[in-house]
């Protein structure tokens, strides 16, 4: 197992390269000038051509790359092209509370996309089931921006249970316990709306592998044996069900990450999507980079979590 | 002699995008307290649709349409599936089935499987169901049992899993085991030592056995009784000596000629001739009679009925009491 997950690290590395190359190329040919929102009438075009090649902007591209990569493997993203700021500590002001929220998101989009999963497959074509796959597909569905928007109309504004947006009540002034209460109030929507894809289709993956696996062999002698329905359906049924759902585990992290960048700005949450989207409308590349970086990382890591985790549920691979 | 099992007139119908059709009709057969009885068939003839709809096990789209089965004097189609589940499946009726490579939970200790068992229908506590459970895998010829507890059934090979499925099937102890063709999946030398080990065990154990199988050889070994079943029907059953010695439908007849015998030198085997008839397309009257050398027009329209001859019941109007005889 350590030899088999050291492997898999290895060969990540190559991966990433592959990947930071790819993404400096693409971000390079397209169109923009990170200086282009410096221009005025006031200023010298001699200062701008100065400043550009001080910034090694004139390099070519392959020099330019090499400086990036090496900074950046000595833990140093770089600077903002406006204000000088430290992307190294931009980003890991905002990371924490990306984390908050999609790890919310992951574990709401287990913990209620499996039972429904396992309430659909049982109940088999019935009332319970139809409105199931109905929510599910609506879930699937539906783009975010726009649930989001409908969520914040019905919790934020008609009813008034939730806050339509931020992380914290600044002006209350919060602390110690009720602080977390608080954080965790502004947490309830943006979580639910950047779950909903991810429950149905948890939920829908899990329906389908528990159907699947209600036809074994297995079950049927575990019915032979006079077993109580209970120990059928959790015992002998879903332990296998679930194992081919631990490897949407691993693939959801990124799919949640990226889903963050929308979920982010709709409410307002100070995370790394927000500060992605405004790098991109700002043309700072390091930003960019760094945030490609991260996600690559995360996509790779989200895999070899599955695919460890397969292995452990699995003892036919375990052993 | 106590009967552990009895069905009486039972019929299974399925439901399917062609239309329904029934799989059994008006199945009967007994069988007493430490016997064994073997239901035999070409495939397709209803064997296992008639052991499953037993242990209530018939896919959905399958019900019984008809008849009664009794399970040690208590009529089971009139009881809960609850009260089956708890009373009746795993505790006096088990049954072993046909594949032992995905008969067993790919995901859950050897071990478990069995004590699961033993903890829903008995009142011990784990290490006591634990006892059984290593005991019962010794019985079952299970070398080093405590090691083979702790693996996963893949860890296994096949006969090694036919026989922790039996050991499964008999750790309750119940008074009858049912046993689609358990042996089919095997090759020839673990086929004969799962035999002797069912043999040994129905006698320790006290249990009775229905075996399902189209082997003959099989029949002649373990068998005390003989049930033939023909296109869903039972057309002739009887204890298993007067069947080999006297076969009475020609069916039977059939059968047992296509039997490779060992002072048979001729390479050719006999062969029934035609094929057994789609299910949907069965005929009307004897099922057999386009088969059927003595077939006349009788055959053609009418069902017989069972006639008693000696021991055996045969379903064939060549066993009608002669009208003129009773007159004379
Ligand atoms: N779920 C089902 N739906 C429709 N038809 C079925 C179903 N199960 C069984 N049958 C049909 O019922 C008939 C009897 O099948 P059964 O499995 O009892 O045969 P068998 O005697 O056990 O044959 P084999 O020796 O091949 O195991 C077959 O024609 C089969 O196609
Ligand atoms: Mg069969």
């Amino acid at each position: 197992m350590v030899k088999y997950i050291s492997k898999r690290l290895l060969v990540s590395i190559p991966v990433i390269i592959g990947i930071t190359i790819l993404s400096f190329i693409i971000m390079k040919l397209s169109p923009g000038d990170p200086l282009a929102n410096f221009i005025n009438p006031s200023i010298n075009m001699e200062d701008l051509e100065k400043s550009r090649q001080a910034l090694g902007l004139n390099d070519p591209l392959h020099i330019q790359y090499v400086k990036w990569i090496g900074q950046v493997i000595r833990g140093n993203f770089g600077y903002t092209y406006s204000g000088n700021h430290s992307i190294g500590n931009l980003i890991l002001e905002r990371l924490p509370n990306t984390v908050i929220l999609t790890l919310s998101a992951f574990i709401l989009s287990f913990v209620v996309g499996i039972p429904l999963g396992v309430i659909g497959a049982v109940r088999k074509n019935t009332r319970i089931d139809y409105g199931i796959t109905l929510m599910s597909l609506v879930g699937v569905a539906i783009p975010s921006f726009f649930f989001g928007l409908l969520v914040i109309y019905v919790f934020a504004l008609l009813l008034g249970i939730f806050p339509s947006g931020g992380m914290e009540n600044i002006r209350a002034g919060f602390t110690g316990f009720a602080y977390y209460m608080d954080i965790l109030h502004h947490l309830v929507l943006p979580a639910l709306v950047l779950s909903l894809g991810n429950i149905a289709s948890v939920s829908r993956f899990t329906r389908s592998n528990m159907l699947d696996i209600l036809k074994e062999d297995y079950i049927r002698t575990a019915k032979a044996k006079g077993l109580r329905n209970k120990a059928i359906i959790y015992r002998h049924a879903l332990r296998n069900a679930l194992i081919p759902v631990v490897t949407i585990f691993g693939l959801s992290i990124p799919f949640l990450f990226s889903g963050a960048y929308i979920t982010e700005s709709i409410f307002n949450w100070p995370g790394m999507g927000q500060l992605g989207i405004r790098a991109i409308q700002d043309r700072e590349y390091g930003i960019i980079m760094a945030l490609n970086l991260i996600t690559a990382t995360l996509v790779l890591a989200g895999n070899l979590v599955s695919d460890i985790l397969y292995a452990i549920v699995d003892p036919r691979i375990r052993h | 002699m106590n009967t552990i099992l009895e069905v009486k007139d039972l019929s299974v119908q399925f439901r399917t995008e062609e239309g329904s059709f029934h799989a059994i009709e008006h199945v009967s057969f007994s069988v007493q307290e430490q016997k064994t009885l073997a239901i035999v068939g070409e495939s397709g003839s209803g064997k296992s649709v008639t052991s499953l709809a037993i242990m209530q096990l018939i896919a959905e789209n399958g019900n019984i349409t008809g008849g009664e089965i009794f399970i040690d004097g208590q009529d089971i189609l009139k009881l809960s599936r609850k009260q089956v589940q708890h009373s009746i499946l795993g505790k006096k009726i088990s049954m072993i089935f046909q594949e032992p490579m995905t008969a067993l939970n790919p995901v859950i200790r050897i071990g478990e499987q069995i004590t699961e068992s033993i903890l829903e229908h008995q009142q011990v506590s784990k290490q006591e169901a634990r006892k059984i459970a290593l005991d019962t895998l010794k019985q079952v010829g299970i070398p080093s049992p405590e090691q083979r507890m702790k693996q996963y059934p893949h860890q296994l090979s096949g006969g090694m899993r036919q026989r922790v499925m039996i050991a499964m099937g008999l750790v309750t102890k119940p008074k009858i085991m049912i046993a689609d063709e358990p042996t089919t999946a095997l090759d020839v030398t673990i086929e004969a030592q799962i035999l002797n080990l069912l043999e040994e065990l129905k006698r320790t154990y006290k249990t009775s056995i229905l075996f399902v199988t189209h082997d003959l050889n099989i029949v002649a070994d373990i068998a005390d009784d003989v049930l033939v079943m023909y296109c869903g029907e039972v057309i002739e059953k009887g204890p298993v000596v007067d069947i080999f010695e006297h076969p009475r439908h020609p069916y039977t007849k059939g059968l047992l000629a296509t039997m490779p015998s060992l002072d048979q030198d001729e390479k050719v085997l006999p062969t029934i001739k035609g094929s057994v008839p789609n299910i949907s397309k069965r005929p009307q009257g004897c099922h057999f009679h386009p088969r059927c050398e003595h077939a006349t027009d009788q055959c053609r329209t009418t069902k017989p009925q069972t006639y008693q001859v000696g021991l055996q019941t045969v379903q064939c109007f060549l066993y009608a009491p002669k009208k003129e005889s009773s007159n004379a």
